[in-house]
């Protein structure tokens, strides 16, 4: 194999697969990225770290000799960005080795036999086999259901189904919910087509490559579903994309999320969002590790919210916020603001609404009609 | 002979790293020994007497001390050497008075006032202590200061180091102070020193002679607080670090345990016993660490914040021993048999004051209240029957020989 690449390119090529790959990984053909150079002129990368594998088309390069190669992926990364007073580097199998070149510099890379990475299936041969669904979207819509999902999931938890995001497909409707437990966000998108309904978790990592991926919102995205993988194919021909993610699904099963979205709220605020998320981030400075808690309260007589927290041998926060509109009753209710913030944050609506039931009951967090976000208070000593 | 207001004592391990060093490898006595990194980038921790006479000190570049003291040897001390012989010293402190403050892990001031009709006069104290540490230690000398007040005591440790012992008995107090030079007090840096000496006055007693507002004007806010100490006056209390950081039981096995099994046993008897202790003292942990010891003594620790769900901090038996036992059953894969196995627990609050982060799922509520029912109930029983008359049945295999009807 020989090809020549636009270095530029190469490295964002380069940055994007290995960020998919595991570097410690106890097969060491696993933690390279395998060159495939076809006589038509193509060459993709692919990488994998056995869950995710993200294969990409590169643009702007020259195939000199058709063929493949396994080069190491850290150092392949690290070579490619430090070469950066070259316009193109050269890549070269030579066996196992390999050759990256520059004007100036030869590195020979030991790899490994091209056949000895696992086989990768395409989409087509996905789609082929009788997926439960296959629909398509657009990168905008999928970028925007995961913002505004992804920061809810949970992390590290034990109960793995929530450490990935529930997608579900219904018609022409396109959802993600994720929840640590503690809250839970939820997002909606149409498609213009209908497809076959299908609910499946996605593992966390495949979501954050997939917003890598999805830089052009107006780009296709082709999207298979199956019993135990999702695939994500960027561009117009899903056969021919220029990016394809697939993942393996996370197993078990998400919590009745649509019991816990409370429904008969009443209290009901609305907030301009960036007034909401300048208080909530205020309060917060006087909280700490013991006292996290920010206390909101709001008060009919006087329409006003008053948000209020305090750190043991620190000190204490007041931020009043104008309620001009509010006739309901008084409540006051507790919530970990990073929380709250953490919502304001992906929400891109400049209203958003707030609906109460208790101190001990489940907020409700409204924007735009397609975002809907449960967070559940804290009871304040 | 006026009485002693206060006594205090401020005791300072000599050259304690490199002292342990040598003690533990007879072969580097009386040699100069560093402690500390030999790489590139390494710093002495610390300097053996030896190497201290060639100008050898700790927070030095090694390679700096190497070249003032090229025949230096660089030597480490073994794993929990340290920590052991800290502990020991620190006990000996201990069973002399409650009242005992660390400063470090080799310096402590002590208030043993109340000691004084018990143990005899200061200085017996103070030989007492210095006696002890030695045979607890296996050998380790320190140097003790002992005077009515922190500052002084801690003047008065530096004056016959090492293995030294100086009081400074109330009556002598300007006699030991007053020739020495002002930047003997802790915080006249160079500048104060420059500022006072313009006024012609090198030592303490000069500084003494001098109204207070002429100190304040030379050496601001600060000022009021060197005359008095420049007077030998100090009344700051010696704190005792009450707060204790953390909670933890460790067990160090006859014979090695090669079964995991009896290892989870153990844990788990730890954990209930780690538990229990942050019960009675009304506190809650956030994090869990587990220890292993192997035969040769090399020692791994392994934490994790404790997860009861809402990520708040508990006194739960069951929460503190799900994340000890999930750290080993990370850990278990390398299983070799083992000689010590430690439970503790820290990032500890007070219980009672703290808010809770409700659920979305089940009722995490109802699983804590019978959780800490269930904790209630075996707390009583071992408060009456002692605490093995209660426990999982998995802390029974923790291959003890205790009796257990």
């Amino acid at each position: 194999m020989k090809v020549i690449c636009e270095r530029a390119a190469l490295l964002d090529a380069v940055n994007l697969v290995s960020g998919v790959v595991n570097n410690r990984s106890p097969r060491p053909q696993l933690a390279c990225v395998k060159f495939d150079a076809s006589a038509d002129g193509e060459l993709t990368l692919t990488g994998t770290d056995a869950e995710i594998t993200l294969r990409l088309s590169l643009a702007r390069v020259d195939v000199a000799e058709p063929g493949q190669a396994l080069i190491p992926a850290d150092k392949l990364r690290q070579i490619v960005s430090a070469e950066d007073n070259e316009p193109t580097l050269t890549i070269e199998s030579d066996g196992d080795t390999a050759h990256i070149k520059g004007e100036d510099a030869h590195f020979q890379l030991h790899g490994f036999p091209a056949d000895e990475f696992p086989a990768i299936p395409s989409f087509k041969s996905i789609a082929d086999a009788d997926p439960k669904t296959i629909f398509t979207t657009s990168a905008g819509t999928l970028s925007g259901l995961i913002t505004r999902t992804l920061f809810a999931a949970a992390r590290e938890n034990s109960r793995y189904a929530i450490n990935g995001v529930l997608l579900v497909r219904d018609g022409k409707k396109l959802e993600m919910v994720a929840t640590d437990g503690r809250r839970l966000a939820k997002c909606s998108a149409t498609t213009d087509a209908k497809s076959d309904p299908a609910r499946c978790i996605i593992p966390s990592k495949a979501l954050s490559m997939l917003l890598k991926l999805a830089d052009e919102p107006e780009e296709p995205v082709h999207v298979a579903i199956t019993d135990t993988r999702a695939v994500f194919a960027f561009g117009d021909d899903a056969t021919d994309a220029r990016a394809t993610l697939s993942t393996s699904l996370v197993e078990g099963t998400f919590p009745p999320y649509e019991d816990v979205i409370p429904k008969d709220q009443d209290i009901k605020v609305t907030f301009d969002r960036d007034v909401l998320a300048s208080a909530v981030r205020r309060a917060a400075l006087l909280t700490n590790e013991e006292s996290r808690g920010v206390r909101l309260a709001f008060k009919g007589e006087t329409k006003a919210l008053e948000l209020s927290s305090r750190a043991p041998e620190m000190g204490e926060a007041r931020i009043a916020v104008d309620l001009a509109g509010y006739d309901g009753d008084d409540i006051e209710i507790g919530f970990n603001p990073t929380f709250l913030t953490d919502a304001l944050k992906v929400i891109t609506d400049p209203e958003v609404v707030i609906e109460l039931k208790a101190p001990n009951k489940p907020g409700l967090v409204k924007s735009g009609g397609d975002f809907l976000y449960v967070v559940m208070p804290v009871n304040l000593p | 002979m006026p009485p002693w207001p206060r006594v205090i004592l401020h005791v300072d391990m000599d050259a304690f790293f490199a002292s342990v060093v040598q003690l533990d490898q007879p072969e580097l006595r009386g040699k100069p020994v560093l402690v500390g990194g030999s790489g590139k980038r390494g710093v002495v921790a610390a300097a053996s007497y030896e190497a201290r006479a060639f100008g050898c000190r700790s927070a030095q570049p090694t390679g700096v001390a190497m070249r003032l003291c090229p025949q230096a040897i660089i030597a480490r001390p073994g794993p929990g050497r340290i920590r052991d012989q800290s502990e020991r010293a620190f006990g000996v402190f201990e069973r002399v008075t409650p009242l005992v403050q660390p400063l470090s892990i080799d310096e402590a001031f002590l208030d043993v006032t109340g000691s004084v009709r018990l143990l005899g006069e200061p200085r017996a104290i103070a030989e007492r202590i210095r006696r002890e540490v030695f045979e607890a230690t296996g050998g380790l000398t320190c140097s003790v200061g002992v005077a009515p007040n922190k500052f002084l005591a801690k003047i008065a440790s530096e004056l016959d180091k090492p293995d030294g012992l100086v009081v400074i008995e109330p009556e002598r107090v300007h006699e030991v102070l007053d020739p020495m030079l002002v930047g003997a007090i802790h915080g006249i840096g160079p500048a104060g020193e420059a500022s006072l000496a313009s006024l012609g006055v090198r030592t303490i007693g000069a500084l003494r002679a001098l109204p207070t507002e002429v100190v304040r004007e030379r050496l601001g806010t600060f000022g009021e607080r060197v005359h008095r100490l420049a007077q030998g006056l100090d009344d700051r209390p010696v704190r005792p670090d009450r707060e204790a950081k953390s909670i933890g039981h460790e067990r160090t096995f006859g014979e090695d345990l090669s079964d995991p099994e009896e290892v989870r046993g153990v844990l788990c008897a730890h954990a209930e016993d780690v538990a229990r202790r942050l019960r009675k003292h009304a506190r809650l942990a956030r994090t869990v660490t587990i220890k292993v010891r192997y035969g040769n003594f090399e020692t791994i620790t392994r934490q994790r914040a404790i997860d009861d769900d809402h990520e708040r901090p508990t006194d739960r038996t069951d929460a503190i021993w799900a994340a000890a036992r999930a750290l080993f059953e990370a850990w278990v894969r390398q299983f070799r048999p083992v000689r010590l196995i430690g439970v503790s627990v820290s990032g500890l609050s007070e219980s009672g004051a703290t808010e809770t982060q409700m659920g979305l799922f089940g009722a995490p509520e109802a699983t804590d209240e019978r959780q800490r029912a269930l904790d209630r109930a075996a707390d009583a029983i071992a408060a009456k029957f002692g605490k093995n008359a209660v426990r999982r049945a998995r802390s029974m295999r923790d291959g003890d020989d205790r009796s257990w009807w």
